[in-house]
């Protein structure tokens, strides 16, 4: 009976296998290569990098959650300042926007050091105007990562306060022992939970009036670049003219060229 | 004052980039602590908290000022136990809530605000701001002809970078701007330089001569607030500012600016106050302040004593506008904006008051809809006339771009040439004129001058010996002010006949009359524009040259150039109205002999803009811009075409082809026929806004998300945590940790859910901005094209280098091994 019901699944899940992928099976054949590959996608955890903290460094005054809460804000504050304050620079012959307008050194940071950015060769062609879209992303990956530490808190507190509390123990003179109780774990636990809860209310809100602002400044922000350009380009175009203006002002030496009554006075 | 304090937040909200100051580099920072605001546990707003103290008192003035802060931060029930404090702690949780919300609303308006205006906001001294960047390109392109021929003239900007001589005026401003922040005038630190920069933002000189600052009532009364303090005036700061104000009055401005050109003064210690979020800013008529960045708005008087103000938009008299090239309108961009501008009368006659109404007595139209009445127009029906002219240049020929005359060898006193100052009606300086000029214009003022139609000065035919008298009338009927007017009005008709044969008259017909007469006074009135006279009546330049014209031709008929409605009295009254109230005002107003003695610079441009550019050993002086260079390039090409012979095969009057016998030499011309055309219009447009089919397009994704079909409303697709099991229960502890968990989870999940619809409408927005760009930009991107590709054409031009041999040759190779390649 088992022996048959594993093999009904298999079954059913090839069957789902192939109607689901057949079709796609079907058009890459008739397409070639045009049907684009799925950008992979930064998972809904605290998976990257930034979200890595050493154990030596994590204490209960100066938890996971204050440390990311101080990283996070400091991330945005510097992206946000560049956005702000760096001088825009603008390559007029570019081809594309994102050469155009190039990112700033910060937001081309976070492009070449983040997933989903780092590995997807489009995001290469992002422009400083899409500075929303990057915040937001790094918004959902900090909210991804403080909801996956609420909801494992306790597997995941459970060995800080080991670590620290081993640091403490075995520190030169300390008389503590070692072990901590189920109360301190709860207590530190709830005491986290709530101010992730506390965090993403007032970080969503934080970052999108920022998100806000930044594009609506930006949104002449291509206008403003287009115009610098036409500047430069009008100041090539006075410079020609003049030079053609100089040149006409040669016009009168022509004049009746090949008449004899033409000679100038010397 | 409950209008008074509405007018000042709508004022406050929607007129302009107001703010506070802050360092520039804490944006983020600014945004994230008023994000913490809204909860007084973490962060109390003490704004709020003071007015709500106040307003409490009212409510039981036995609270003590930590009973009432205990009330709001919600910990009164263990800091605040007296039945005083339970039985009241509604009530004044509810004022600071409402207090709370209605401050972070209008911090959320004024950044919306703030991040839309910021690059277009026109106070500026950063000479890359987009505010400064228009006037830039215009400066760039237009030609003195174009600026004063222009029926939608604009403001000529110029930008001077000052050396270090007025450093130390400048540091004197900067010390009075750090003293606001440090004095104790009772305002908290920040807020009394806040109320200086808003007083100061569209300049001082207003302020300043209008009444002495030390008779200003400068007293804050009993409450320090920020809505008092904009009323103040600070005599330290206006005295210092008026100091670099009178320095710069000595500037010498190389060339001299032209009237109505403004001067935009740059140095970067102007910027020295950006720790404070304040900059200075200076132009050649006023000095004042702005925010860098305007992204706190700490309203302390959003509730004014026991009256609290229910909603922003709870307001009932709209503020009032400002005059005409004052406040927000002096600045060069802002000026040009709808704001600033005057709206036709005659062809916008729909005016919001004169609206029928409809049964709640708003406005309605003819059928009793209810609509909403702003403005309408109608397009212009002025019928417009092209003057055409036998031969003499056409290209430029009006207006003022030349700078001096074309200055011919051996005339040292080029003033010589065009004026003389003491001639008469039959004065004759024939002697004065010379190779480099087409006629002379002498000017002479008269009491009674001969004149055309109702007009009261006159521009004589061009005289065989070429001169070309103008009389200007010593008085003027209905105001001596329109004499200057009336000059560079007869200057025009002196252009249009100068490069005439003598005594052609331009005028023989009605057409002919109408056309001379109607470019004439489209520079007249594009001079009364430029003065500011015009925005101050109800008439676009178009329309003061159209009713004028048929003043100066009604020899030919009523009305004979155009159909316009208002008569020319109406008009008239209108512009003495303006001189009236410039005569109130004590502007400087000159004579006919003055007008001819010392001339505007417009006038002696235009003057100056009559001669031959081209004849040889003739030197004309100019402005560097593309449009002064086509008009000498363009004067060149007409007189080389009209007066001699450049291109074989094609025969001028003046000139005989047998008198060229090479042409057979020439090569075929390769670009004959290949000069690009501009492409056609190729007008953008705004993409279509489908907010309908956006939000139902979401719901339908959200409810395929949920796994439910498409429900109506959609909320009935929201995920529903507390169906599901996501921990198994053990305990009764952790069936309580659980319950909370999935509360929380709920609560961020909806929280989550609902903010992505502004991702969502940031995405479409984005793909709306982009479809739209891509036409226009593709508009830009044609012209430019062409003219690239005109100018490569021009740089390929193949110039002989030989002039033809006047002794008979044999073949064409003498050209072929001289002519560069």
């Amino acid at each position: 009976m088992k022996q048959s019901r594993i093999t009904i699944g298999i079954i059913a899940v090839t069957a789902l296998f192939f109607s689901t992928y057949t079709p796609f099976f079907a058009l890459q054949n008739l397409t070639g290569s045009l049907v684009k590959p799925t950008p992979i996608l930064a998972s809904c955890s605290a998976t990257n990098d930034f979200f890595q903290l050493e154990y030596t460094s994590i204490t209960r005054d100066n938890d996971v959650v204050d440390q990311w809460k101080t990283n996070f804000h400091d991330l945005m504050n510097s992206l946000t300042n560049a956005q702000l304050n760096d001088e825009l620079i603008i390559d007029c012959t570019a081809l594309t926007i994102g050469q155009f307008l190039q990112p700033t050194a910060a937001m081309s940071e976070i492009l070449n050091t983040w997933e989903p950015f780092m590995s997807d060769p489009d995001s290469q062609k992002l422009s400083r105007l899409d500075i929303g879209h990057v915040q937001l992303e790094l918004l959902r990956q900090y909210e991804c990562a403080l909801l996956e530490r609420a909801r494992f808190a306790e597997t995941k507190i459970g060995p800080e306060l080991v670590y620290e509390m081993f640091r403490s123990t075995f520190a030169p003179g300390s008389r503590e022992q070692f072990g901590i109780k189920v109360k301190e774990l709860s207590d530190e636990t709830n005491d986290q939970r709530e101010k992730i809860v506390q965090e993403i209310g007032i970080t969503r809100e934080t970052v999108e009036q920022v998100v806000r602002l930044l594009n609506g400044k930006e949104r002449t922000t291509i206008i403003k670049a287009e115009a610098q350009c036409l500047e430069r380009a009008s100041l090539d175009i006075r410079n020609a003219s003049g030079l053609l203006a100089e040149a006409t002002s040669c016009l009168p030496r022509i004049w009746n060229s090949r008449d004899v009554l033409t000679d100038l006075p010397e | 004052m409950r209008n008074f304090l509405l007018h000042w937040l709508v004022i406050t909200l929607f007129a302009a980039s107001v703010q506070s100051a802050q360092a520039q580099t804490n944006v983020y920072t600014e945004i994230y602590n008023s994000v913490l605001l809204k909860n007084p546990r973490l962060k109390q707003d003490i704004g709020a908290r003071e007015h709500v103290l106040l307003r409490a008192k009212t409510i039981d003035d036995t609270l003590t000022d930590d009973q009432i802060t205990a009330i709001i931060t919600n910990n009164y029930l263990s800091s605040c136990t007296g039945v005083n404090c339970v039985k009241n702690a509604e009530p004044i949780q509810n004022i600071y809530d409402s207090t709370i919300n209605q401050r972070d609303f209008a911090r959320q308006l004024q950044r919306i605000a703030y991040s839309y205006e910021a690059g277009t906001i026109g106070i500026t001294n950063d000479p890359g701001s987009l505010a400064n960047i228009w006037p830039s390109i215009r400066g760039i392109w237009l030609s003195g002809t174009d600026n004063t021929i222009s029926t939608q003239p604009s403001s000529m900007v110029r930008f001077i970078k000052l050396d270090d001589e007025y450093d130390s005026k400048i540091q004197d401003i900067l010390s009075e701007i750090t003293a606001l922040t440090t004095n104790s005038s009772g305002l908290p630190s920040m807020d009394e330089l806040e109320a200086a920069v808003h007083r100061y933002r569209h300049g001082y000189r207003d302020l300043f001569t209008e009444s002495s600052c030390e008779s200003h009532n400068n007293d804050l009364e009993d409450e320090p607030n920020l809505l008092l303090a904009i009323h103040l005036r600070y005599c330290d700061l206006e005295n210092a500012i008026n100091r670099l104000y009178e320095a710069l009055q000595d500037y010498e401005y190389d060339p001299p600016l032209q009237t109505g050109e403004i001067a935009v003064f740059t140095r970067d210690l102007f910027m020295n106050a950006k720790d404070k979020d304040v900059y200075i800013w200076a132009r050649n008529d006023d000095i004042g302040l702005n925010w860098i960045y305007g992204i706190d708005s700490p309203h302390s008087t959003l509730v004014y004593e026991d009256e609290l103000v229910e909603t922003p938009w709870d307001y009932d008299d709209p503020p009032e506008e400002p005059d005409f090239l004052k406040g927000l309108c002096s600045h060069p961009l802002a000026k040009e904006g709808y704001m600033c501008r005057p709206v036709s009368a005659e062809l916008c006659p729909v005016d919001p008051d004169d609206c029928l109404t409809d049964d709640s007595g708003g406005c309605a139209d003819t059928e009793g809809k209810s609509v909403i009445g702003l403005l309408a127009c109608t397009p212009s029906n002025i019928q417009k006339y092209t003057r055409e002219s036998p031969s003499g240049q056409n290209i430029c020929q009006i207006g003022a771009w030349l700078e001096q005359p074309v200055e011919a060898d051996g005339y040292d006193d080029l003033s010589q040439i065009y004026h003389d100052k003491d001639s008469g009606e039959n004065d004759d300086i024939v002697e004065e004129m010379n190779e480099c000029s087409n006629c002379v214009i002498d000017f002479y003022c008269s009491d009674s001058c001969p004149a055309r139609g109702d007009e009261e000065s006159f521009a004589f035919q061009k005289t065989d010996t070429g001169i070309q008298k103008v009389c200007i009338p010593n008085s003027v009927e209905s105001h001596d002010r329109l004499i200057y007017y009336l000059a560079i009005h007869e200057t025009v008709h002196a252009q249009q006949m100068c490069g005439q044969p003598p005594n052609t008259n331009i005028a023989t017909t009605a057409e002919q009359c109408c056309a001379a007469e109607n470019e004439a006074y489209v520079v007249t009135c594009n001079a009364l524009w430029e003065d500011g006279i015009l925005q101050q009546t109800d008439y676009t330049i178009e329309q003061c040259a159209a009713i004028l014209s048929n003043v100066a031709c009604n020899e030919f008929g009523e009305k004979a150039c155009t159909i316009v409605e208002t008569d020319a009295e109406e008009f008239t009254d209108d512009l003495v109205e303006v001189f009236e109230k410039q005569d109130e005002d004590g502007v400087p107003m000159q004579s006919c002999e003055e007008v001819i003695a010392n001339p505007t610079s417009k006038l002696t441009s235009m003057v100056a803009s009559t001669g031959p550019v081209c004849n040889p050993n003739c030197a004309a002086k100019y402005e560097n811009t593309i449009g002064n260079n086509l008009c000498y390039i363009g004067q060149c090409i007409e007189q080389s075409w009209e007066q001699n012979r450049l291109v074989p095969g094609r025969v001028p009057s003046t000139t005989q082809e047998q008198a060229f016998p090479w042409e057979s030499c020439m090569n075929p011309d390769p670009q004959l026929g290949t000069i690009g055309s501009v492409a056609a219009g190729n007008t953008t447009r705004l993409p279509v806004y489908e907010p309908f089919r956006l939000v139902e397009q979401v719901d339908k994704e959200l409810c395929r998300l949920n796994g439910y079909p498409l429900q109506t409303p959609p909320v009935l697709c929201m995920y529903n945590s507390n169906e599901s099991v996501n921990l198994t229960f053990t305990t009764a502890f952790t069936l309580s940790q659980v319950t909370q968990e999935r509360m929380n989870n709920d609560a961020l999940l909806r929280s989550i859910t609902g903010h992505s619809l502004s991702n969502v409408s940031n995405r479409n927005t984005s793909a709306m901005l982009a479809t739209y760009l891509k036409t226009a930009i593709l508009s830009m991107n044609e012209v430019l094209s062409n003219v690239q590709r005109l100018l490569l054409q021009i740089g390929t031009v193949q110039l002989p280098t030989v002039m033809c041999p006047r002794e008979p040759i044999t073949s064409c190779s003498y050209f072929e091994q001289t002519t560069s390649p």
